[in-house]
């Protein structure tokens, strides 16, 4: 069924009622309960003071984050593998969340937090490292005739990679004990310990990025005729570039800034979102914004749940979902 | 006033000129095929006509404005070139590709116009490939693929077309239908065409003016001049004369 306006409707439909559902998810004394009426309780001033902070301050901001960073991931990745014309390309697999991750790690070596300047210092330290990731691996995937080669993308992704988590695991050994926890904790795929600031500042960004993709849409289509194409039907392929990989670099950065690295998602949803509806960038866009969002809204429930009263880290759970699928994809593109 | 002007033109890669002192210029509905042998600098011609590579020195001037001003999107209204390869992503269909040819003509972000649509379908059965409209351009041969570039081309209905080898990949009827779609082009819409071409034959029924690319020159031939052109050829190749055709 490819039509994108029904599961437009569909989706958001969707993740309004998973939020709901997710939000009302709880747990008392390891076993896991369902409030379904946690709007009366968060709204009611005299209920139960200590369950309307559990709600207000953490179950909220998480399920609105694992919303946020879905909408961001799932984007980056289909605005890569349009302008690369690679089904490959997701932030994760080229290092640029890498990049981001190293950029906040160092801002936390710095001694940055997530409140007061750090509010923005580090949003803005980890787009500079997804922005650094992202350019030097496309100069490093582009070969001749200005084709962003899969081998050279997967390769290039893989050098990044390995440089960042050198240096990330460097600057975590001078780390002290409870900052290491923290940081490792949110390194894993991490939406515990988000803020209503840092939420803000993060859907101020991602609505910004998007927004300026949506009006790219109809250049980053035409990438599809490659660079010397695209220029051929009146688009200006550098500038157009410039403009997506800023974007990506954007939604990487603060997704990867708010909840760690997550992978996969910026993969498996564009693909997902090709079998809704045709090669059309514009609607694709807040398809696998609100696709992501769901798929990351569900993973993250899973991972709170699945083993209570213990938690998986969220990006543990995309990995193991996750890589049987690339597999799969890294097989059929090796066949054409 | 002449849709393609070319004055003095010096064009080739870094500073060291591949054809030296180029001009001529082509009226609407006129055609000029290219011809000559490998490295003599047909497609360098052709991308520099296209805005793709910069001229060393002289001047191009389309539709009485120097290329160099016309904006990205109006040239592209303007003149449009079908390459001889080009990377397509593999899963898109083809009459997505063929409307990618309205591009230049989209205002804001309202789309494709009924009319857009109009256009790409008559490109479609203009190039023959009604059938295929709904296949991915990864799933089609390299004959059909070259087609649906043309289809694009057709779409995006341009004042001027350059061709880069228009005939590879394609079998005698589909060579036979390039040409009617060509012609059609001409005399209907009055697009003013250049050809690199290969074979003698195809230039000479493509344009009646051919130019013949040989030790950094170029020279211009008429239709009249066939046979003297044939044997500038073969004196140049150093082959049987039964070879050139």
């Amino acid at each position: 069924m490819k039509r994108p306006a029904r599961w437009f409707w569909l989706l958001a439909g969707a993740v309004l009622l998973c939020a709901y559902a997710a939000t009302a998810l709880g747990q008392h004394a390891g076993q896991v309960v369902w409030e379904w009426d946690w709007p009366r309780k968060l709204f009611t001033p005299d209920g139960d003071p200590a369950l309307a902070r559990i709600i207000g301050l953490l179950r909220l901001p998480r399920v609105l984050g694992a919303i946020l960073i879905g909408a961001a991931l799932a984007p980056a990745g289909l605005v890569l593998q349009s302008v690369s014309r690679n089904p490959l390309a997701d932030p994760f697999l080229l290092g640029i969340s890498g990049g981001a991750a190293l950029g906040v790690v160092v801002a936390n070596a710095l001694g940055a937090s997530g409140g007061g300047m750090g509010l923005w210092f580090i949003p803005a330290v980890a787009f500079l490292g997804a922005q650094g990731a992202t350019i030097l691996v496309l100069s490093i995937a582009r070969g001749p005739g200005q084709r962003v080669s899969l081998l050279g993308l997967v390769l290039g992704g893989v050098v990044i990679n390995a440089f960042c988590s050198a240096i990330i695991v460097l600057l975590l050994t001078q780390f002290e004990p409870l900052k290491l926890r923290i940081t490792t904790a949110w390194l894993a795929g991490g939406l515990g310990y988000l803020t209503w600031s840092q939420l803000a500042v993060g859907a101020v960004g991602v609505l910004v990025a998007l927004v300026v993709l949506g009006f790219r849409s109809r250049e980053i289509n035409a990438f599809a005729l490659g660079e010397e194409g695209a220029r051929l039907v009146g688009v200006n392929a550098s500038r157009v570039l410039y403009e997506v990989t800023w974007a990506a670099s954007v939604l990487a950065g603060l997704a990867v800034s708010l909840g760690g690295l997550i992978g996969y998602i910026g993969l498996i949803v564009p693909h997902l979102v090709l079998m809704m509806s045709r090669r059309n960038f514009l609607p694709n866009l807040w398809l696998s914004a609100l696709l992501g969002a769901l798929v990351l809204l569900v993973a993250d429930t899973l991972a709170r749940t699945l083993l209570s009263p213990q938690e998986i880290p969220v990006g543990v759970l995309t990995a193991l979902v996750g890589t049987p699928a690339l597999l799969v994809l890294l097989r059929r593109e090796m066949r054409r | 006033m002449k849709r393609l002007e070319v004055c003095g033109l010096h064009c080739g890669y870094g500073d060291k000129p591949l054809l030296r002192d180029v001009s001529f210029s082509l009226a609407p509905g006129e055609a000029l095929s290219i011809v000559g042998a490998n490295g003599t600098g047909k497609s360098t011609l052709l991308a520099t006509l296209s805005g793709a590579l910069h001229p060393l020195s002289g001047e191009i001037w389309l539709g009485g404005e120097r290329l160099e001003r016309v904006p990205a999107r109006v040239r592209a209204q303007r003149m449009t070139l079908l390459l001889q390869q080009q990377p397509l992503d593999p899963g898109i269909r083809v009459r997505e590709l063929v409307a990618l040819g309205r591009t230049p003509w989209w205002r804001g972000l309202r789309g494709m116009s009924p009319a857009d649509w109009e256009q790409v379908d008559a490109a479609i059965e203009m190039c023959d490939l009604v059938a295929l409209a709904d296949r991915p351009v990864g799933a089609i041969s390299g004959g059909e693929r070259q087609r649906a570039r043309l289809a694009m081309v057709v779409a995006q209905n341009t004042g001027l077309i350059l061709l880069d080898e228009p005939t590879n990949h394609l079998d005698v009827a589909h060579r036979f239908m390039l040409h009617r779609v060509v012609e059609n082009l001409r005399t209907a819409r009055q697009t003013t065409v250049i050809s690199v071409l290969h074979a003698l034959e195809d230039a000479r029924r493509y344009a009646p003016r051919m130019l013949y690319l040989h030790g950094g020159t170029a020279t211009c031939y008429e239709q009249s001049d066939y046979e003297r052109l044939r044997e500038h050829i073969v004196a140049a190749a150093d082959v049987p004369p039964e070879w050139v055709y």
